[in-house]
């Protein structure tokens, strides 16, 4: 029995139809330490196997530490949405249920199509600021 | 947030989607994109004077 449904995954199949470039799913797990990363993986792994443009990479948050520091992620459970190319720094961390599913959907498309959807004045503003500025968004799961 | 405790503490989370912009531009709930903009140019302001 697999954690997303037949027909929540024939919606996200046509969803995404929507793929442009192929996203990768970076998921870091310790499955005795947390259990629940151990969910998040299967669940990115069944997402991946939804779609050719999707591929799916579980590392163990111990083991795997030039992973973990690579795509500096600091806690479990991660998911790290990378373009072909490109990291645009987009990590989603605890178990994306509910309402955080579709926010995870909306990474992948945002990743794939490497475009923000922001205005065009809001990306001429944005060429001043030279230095990263993290950004975090904390929410419940519903 | 409350499977991270030690962050909700750490940017006094009491309401959520709270953001944090940098470690000190912060807001509750959704805003207009000009203004997000606004708080992202503040933390990058905020980080020069640091």
């Amino acid at each position: 029995m697999g954690l997303i449904s037949d027909d929540v995954a024939a919606q996200l199949k046509q969803e995404f139809g929507k793929l442009v470039n192929p996203v990768r799913l970076v998921v870091f797990f310790q499955a005795l330490a947390d259990p629940e990363s151990e969910q998040v993986k299967r669940l990115v792994e069944e997402l991946a196997a939804l779609d050719p443009k999707l591929s799916a990479e579980a590392c163990n948050f111990v083991l795997d530490k030039e992973r973990v520091d690579a795509l500096k992620i600091t806690r479990i459970p991660a998911i790290a949405v990378l373009g072909q190319d490109r990291d645009y720094g987009i990590r989603l961390y605890g178990l994306p249920s509910g309402y955080e599913f579709g926010s995870l959907i909306d990474a992948i498309l945002d990743v794939s199509s490497g475009d923000s959807g922001l205005a065009a004045e809001t990306r001429e503003a944005l060429k001043a600021v030279t230095q990263p500025i993290h950004l975090q968004v904390f929410s419940t799961p519903t | 947030m409350t499977g991270y405790p030690e962050l909700a503490q750490r940017y006094r989370i009491s309401s959520v989607p709270k953001t944090m912009v940098g470690e000190a531009q912060e807001f509750v709930g959704a805003l207009p994109e000009p203004t997000l903009l606004k708080h992202v140019q503040q933390a990058a302001g905020a980080n020069l004077i640091a």
